[in-house]
């Protein structure tokens, strides 16, 4: 499917590590700006044609994401303790393996960031007890990069619909998704409350858009690839752009283990396993990695040697910390009416009035609340709260409300704390040999009120909206996500983050860093809009740098 | 995106690897072909598939307590009609094989008659039984349960390709967004 193959022997300009949000629009960057680009994968390459839905395939039988039996994990909440092995089910660190990396299979949420998450330490104050930081860049800088990704990616939305939508240079360029009955109904309990719903922003094309088809709202986007091939994965976008230069090849099923250095404390490549599980090494000019917040943290940590003994771009002792997985609620409620939410995108409403933090609902926090579906079949059926009936008749009528049942999710900030970190399992190998990931994890106490307040506001819009029944799923510490963010911050200052404000590790002047790692805060939600626009603005400046002769 | 979190995590032997799959897909692909060959036979009225990993009795018994998780009656099928007990076996046999033996041994020790569930839904044994339940009543029926779709029927999902606007009661008539 590439157009170009380099050989291990070829100096290629960049090896770029993971072909997800991130990976993908760097080498489509670095490519079109002239460069030799390798981009590694470590998972298959789908085609449109091979996606199905399959519920048992993709979320019980690691269809597209990364597998607790091939590559454990382990989990605690408490840094003293001894972490426990995952070797089955949800993995702590959950994404896509997968040529496109979890913008196969996300919901595509395409909210972006506000002015205030970029500054929100210095109007805030400090937070004791964590690492709540200002952003070294504002929205005012990144905001050309927000509509790049409107344009290139391709997001569907209606500018100004939010009366506190941050400024924008350019409307979307698709109009939204046609509203659901979770979405008529969000905005019907939003409005008599007062409050300012509008049509969700998402990476999925309303209308056929640059050779993609348009969506025919399947219902099958949370966990499962787009056949229609409108949801705007980097898979149908920058990647198949990249490879049109002529200068980019893609590299599936190849795992990248290690990142070596030489003696001048600059990387020289990457070495990796083939299909074959053989090891391999390309030679590069530099390195970015892309990998995500869990793995690219993994990848520097596994990467020590003498001159690096913490791990490589970790003087500051930040590479793995920090990490966030943004606050999560949920809210079902039942309707007199069929909704039939099983159909079209998961999201077309959502109400961001709760966005900022406010010094008087007596915690730190702030995030979005969506109506989306109530979730697909087994998922919904098997995910019943403590006290729910789980079985005979009281069950069965449970299961025969599918039709008439929504579900609204409450997305929020999660706070920098040392503690919560990606960091090498000292026991677990996985099948190749390397050490696992350890996630050490136990949300603030802000982001748990914090979830429960914005739990609460959406159970009260679906009363509203004149829900027969709601249910609040209990707010529980998480023990996954996939959302992986933080883990190597970006700052000005060497000594308390990883990356510089252009993703160029402070450590070593050849190796770059952008993916979710480098938020400095959470964000509320939905991270992979900002992934992107970090990516096309890291592109852009990793490419001048190439053209200075400084990398 | 956000998936279940919690929850699902629960679910301790659901997740089978990537490796496994790969070592095992012919075979799953093969249990597949037999099942739609088992309810094209079922459809012409032929008797239902042979069991390849459960015996008569441990059938009898998981067909019995799966079919109490989701009962049959008046108001439609249940667990028994869509033939969760056949995508029992056939997952004991390829893609949960991990699941059998623990399972299998669980249920041995149950007393007979088996206790009410307001007691044994305490157990690891209930919470795997209802993990199979769901995904022989909902799974694709290519895994060998929710026979004639009658699981996606008592939920009324349909199994169709794509939509168009309407998709529900309240978007019918919806005026349009105002800001």
């Amino acid at each position: 499917m590439s157009t170009r193959t380099y050989r291990d022997s070829d100096l290629v300009d960049f090896a770029i590590v993971g072909s997800g949000a991130a990976g993908g629009v760097i080498a489509r960057e670095l490519a079109q700006a002239g460069h030799s680009v390798v981009l590694f994968e470590r998972g298959p390459r789908h085609t449109p044609g091979s996606f199905e839905h399959d519920e048992l395939k993709y979320y019980f039988l690691d269809g597209l994401t990364n597998s607790a039996r091939t590559t454990p994990q382990s989990f605690r909440a408490d840094p003293a303790v001894d972490a426990q092995p995952i070797t089955s089910g949800l993995l702590p660190a959950w994404y896509a393996q997968t040529v496109g990396g979890s913008t196969t299979h996300f919901t595509a949420n395409f909210w972006r960031f506000r002015e205030i998450d970029f500054r929100e330490r210095s109007v805030l104050g400090p937070i004791a007890g964590t690492a709540f930081a200002d952003w070294p860049i504002s929205y005012a800088e990144l905001e050309p990069y927000y509509t790049k990704v409107d344009w290139e990616i391709g997001v569907s939305g209606l500018a100004g619909a939010c009366p506190d939508d941050p400024p924008r240079s350019k409307p979307y360029p698709m109009p939204p998704l046609p509203v659901k009955s979770s979405g008529v109904l969000l905005e019907r309990g939003a409005r008599k409350l007062g409050l300012h719903p509008f049509p969700a922003p998402m990476a999925i094309a309303s209308v056929p858009y640059r050779n993609r088809g348009g969506c025919i709202h399947c219902g099958f986007c949370i966990g499962f690839g787009c056949e229609a091939t409108a949801k705007s994965s980097t898979l149908y976008t920058v990647i198949p752009e990249a490879e049109a230069t002529g200068r980019c090849e893609v590299r599936a099923h190849s795992y990248v283990f290690r990142v070596p250095t030489n003696d001048a404390g600059r990387v020289t490549g990457v070495h990796y396993f083939d299909a074959e599980r053989r090891e391999r090494f390309q030679k590069a000019r530099a390195v970015v990695l892309s990998a995500n917040g869990a793995e690219t943290a993994r990848l520097l940590l596994a990467s020590e040697s003498a001159r690096f003994p913490n791990g490589l771009a970790n003087s500051s002792g930040c590479v793995g910390k920090h990490l966030m997985f943004n606050s999560y609620s949920q809210v079902e409620a039942e309707f007199e009416h069929e909704l039939n939410e099983y159909k079209s995108v998961q999201v077309t409403r959502i109400v961001h009035d709760f966005y900022d933090s406010d010094p008087k609902r007596g915690h730190y926090g702030g995030g979005g609340i969506d109506g989306r579906i109530g979730p697909i079949p087994i998922v919904w059926a098997l995910e019943r709260p403590p006290g729910e009936p789980r079985w005979g008749q009281a069950y069965k009528d449970r299961l025969k409300a599918f039709r008439r049942t929504m579900m609204s999710t409450q997305h929020g900030t999660s706070l920098p704390l040392e503690t919560n970190s990606v960091s090498l399992d000292p026991h677990l190998k996985d099948a190749w040999g390397q050490p696992c990931i350890r996630v050490t994890y136990r949300d603030h106490p802000d982001d748990l009120a914090n979830a429960r307040f914005l739990q609460a506001r959406a159970d009260e819009i679906l009363q509203a909206a004149g829900a027969r029944r709601t249910l609040r799923f209990p707010v529980i510490p998480a023990t996954n996500a996939p959302h992986l963010l933080g883990t190597c911050r970006m700052g000005n200052d060497p000594a308390t983050s990883v990356v510089d404000r252009h993703h160029r590790s402070h450590d070593v002047r050849n190796l770059f860093i952008c993916d979710g790692s480098s938020f400095v805060t959470s964000g509320r939600g939905q991270p992979t809009m900002t992934i992107q626009a970090l990516a096309f603005r890291a592109g852009e400046h990793i490419a001048r740098f190439a053209r200075a002769n400084d990398i | 995106m956000h998936t279940r979190r919690g929850f699902l995590g629960n679910i301790g032997a659901a997740g089978l690897g990537a490796a496994w799959w790969a070592a095992h897909a012919p075979a799953i692909a093969a249990a597949a072909g037999h099942a739609h060959a088992g309810m094209a036979a079922m459809a012409a009225g032929a008797p239902p598939p042979q069991l390849t990993t459960l015996s008569a009795d441990e059938a009898r018994d998981l067909d019995e307590l799966t079919s109490r998780i989701v009962p049959s009656g008046d108001d439609g099928p249940g667990a028994h009609e869509a033939g969760v007990v056949y995508f029992i076996d056939r997952a004991f046999g390829s893609f949960f094989a991990e699941m059998r033996a623990p399972i299998l041994k669980d249920l041995g020790a149950l007393p007979r008659p088996f206790p009410d569930f307001a007691t044994l839904e305490a157990t690891p044994l209930f919470a795997q039984l209802h993990f199979l339940t769901v995904l022989g009543l909902l799974a694709d029926p290519s895994w060998g349960g929710n026979r004639n779709e009658l699981g996606w029927r008592l939920l009324g999902f349909e199994n169709t390709h794509a939509y168009a606007p309407p998709f529900g009661w309240y978007d019918r008539d919806y005026p349009g967004f105002a800001p």
